[in-house]
């Protein structure tokens, strides 16, 4: 579930909307992921923006104007084999504010030392990397479809605080702080094997989850594994795992100590030509977890979780229409959520794409949606 | 004496008009047919139509398809026997047609490649040049670079890398 938030379309928001837009679209020009290079090869900034116009998206019969994203990137070599990499980002509607709140600023930043392509290490506050898109920052511009599947990338409920409030939360540490280990390596011509090795914190937000808490007690570890195939195959698998320390022994918060979360994910992506298909699926559950005010005092409900999602999409040169059917379910609380969507993306030049899509809900409101993505 | 009789020459054949016009259309057009096809099986000569340039301080003896690929989707970002820092590919604005065809991407993939990437803070973003003369420049003053130009001028700094299967 969603939370509900303001979507009147005011003033200001749309002003900054359209200056926004009108400045992007000049920088952005017909180059690919070009960035303002502030010193060549040394410094440079770029970034992205995005905005969208939906009608259904939180609240049945409400049309909306939402500026979602605005951030601005860093890149320093600070040295040959030493980068940082920080971002600010400037969210309005974000879709997993426990407060609901309007907007939120983010922040992320690591430093990378890099020894060779076979081995990279970093340290800072990153987007963990599980799954195939939980990196790339929401960049509407970096994927075809208007958002992230809502059954593997979204908030879901996760479990019941001590008062039986739901609780939200994402099946794994989206972003955090921490370690980061990575390399690719190419064991035979024409195939690929990534990996992602990391150690953190737990996620930094969102603390209100019976599992992750940003308390410096809640450790998390995980695993990716990418093989790149010869014909444009692409298979990985992820691993996720975290234990609630012994913070959260407050009985208000839902965040008992020994609570696990396990979560394990595979990907697959293949480019035929211009056919792309694309699909994941998750499996998450939290043990440990005894729930105080259930009908049977500290009980150990059936925490599974499964989601999943596959998407086809086909490039007509700079248009690309595309569908994805996308499921999720909860054996705790019985919560299916299954939605088929099918929309196009036109490219309008490498930095600017606009998208329309629908989205069938099945059992709430359909979500109609246009957005705009500029990058520069 | 007498001159034979011209009734006894045989009488030259009557060529139709339109066969006429048809062979003197095809006397003129015959050497231009013939220049056409040279020309044609001349473009066809050469691998590539493209030159892949590099820093002349690189020793890297010649680069393979699979390695170039791989370092225009980003895969590899160090050079193998070459400069010891990262490598540093040089994009362009439009690109050229044969060489993403010899990488066997599209021009579409590259950017959507690329966007991954950059966004999610695994890249340091390449740079990207609106022509022949801004890559040999970047080229000649970047020791890691590596482009592509369609017509090479010789430039002091820079070095043509002959590309292997």
């Amino acid at each position: 579930m969603r939370h509900t938030h303001a979507t009147r379309p005011h003033a200001r928001t749309l002003a900054i909307s359209l200056l926004a837009v009108l400045t992007l679209w000049f920088l952005s020009g017909p180059r690919p992921a070009a960035a303002v290079e502030i010193v060549p090869n040394k410094l440079s900034v770029n970034g992205f923006f995005d905005t969208h116009i939906a009608y259904n998206l939180y609240d049945s019969g409400t049309t909306g104007l939402e500026v979602d994203h605005w951030v601005t990137m860093v890149n320093w070599r600070v040295s040959p084999r030493v980068r940082f990499f920080g971002d600010i980002t400037l969210e309005h509607g974000t879709h997993y504010d426990e407060h609901g709140q309007n907007g939120d600023i983010k922040t992320r930043a690591f430093v990378q030392f890099q020894h060779s392509d076979a081995f990279k290490a970093a340290a800072g506050n990153f987007q963990s990397p599980f799954g195939h898109y939980n990196q790339v920052h929401d960049a509407v511009i970096a994927f075809t479809t208007v958002d992230l599947a809502d059954a593997f990338y979204a908030d879901r409920q996760v479990g019941v605080d001590a008062l039986g409030t739901p609780v939200h939360s994402h099946l794994y540490a989206r972003e955090a702080a921490g370690v980061w280990l990575s390399g690719h390596a190419l064991p035979v011509e024409n195939w690929g094997l990534r990996w992602d090795l990391y150690a953190i914190n737990g996620e930094v937000r969102d603390g209100r989850n019976p599992a992750q808490a940003d308390d410096n007690a809640n450790k998390g570890i995980g695993l990716r594994t990418e093989f790149e195939l010869p014909a444009g195959l692409h298979l990985g698998a992820s691993w996720y795992s975290e234990r609630h320390g012994g913070l959260g022994t407050d009985p208000t918060l839902p965040a008992p100590a020994g609570a696990e979360r396990r979560a394990l994910a595979a990907e697959a992506e293949w480019q035929i030509g211009p056919l792309n298909l694309q699909g994941e699926q998750l499996w998450s559950r939290v043990e440990s977890y005894p729930v105080p005010l259930a009908p049977i005092p500290f009980v150990q409900p059936d925490t599974h979780a499964m989601g999943q999602y596959a998407t086809a999409s086909v490039a007509f040169g700079a248009v690309i229409p595309y569908i994805r059917q996308e499921r999720y379910r909860n054996r705790w609380f019985d919560d299916t959520y299954e939605a088929f969507s099918a929309g196009v993306a036109m490219r309008a030049s490498p930095g600017a794409v606009i998208k329309f899509q629908h989205k069938a809900v099945a059992r709430a409101d359909d979500v109609s949606e246009a957005q705009l993505a500029v990058a520069f | 004496m007498r001159n034979p009789p011209t009734t006894m020459l045989p009488a030259p054949p009557a060529v139709p008009y339109p066969l006429l016009a048809l062979r003197a259309v095809l006397r003129a057009a015959l050497p231009v047919l013939l220049l056409l096809a040279t020309a044609g099986t001349a473009s066809l000569l050469p691998a590539h139509a493209f030159e892949i340039v590099v820093n002349s301080d690189n020793l890297v003896p010649q680069i393979g398809t699979a390695e170039l690929k791989r370092i225009y989707l980003g895969e590899q970002e160090f050079w193998r026997g070459g400069p010891s820092g990262p490598v540093q590919p040089v994009l362009r604005e439009e690109g050229d047609t044969d060489f993403l065809r010899r990488l066997g991407v599209s021009q579409q993939q590259l950017t959507n490649r690329w966007m991954r990437l950059v966004f999610s803070g695994a890249a340091y973003p390449p740079h990207v040049a609106r022509s022949d003369q801004e890559v040999l420049e970047y080229v000649a003053s970047h020791p890691g670079s590596i482009g592509y130009v369609e017509q090479y001028s010789a430039t002091p700094g820079v070095r043509t890398l002959p590309l292997t299967d």
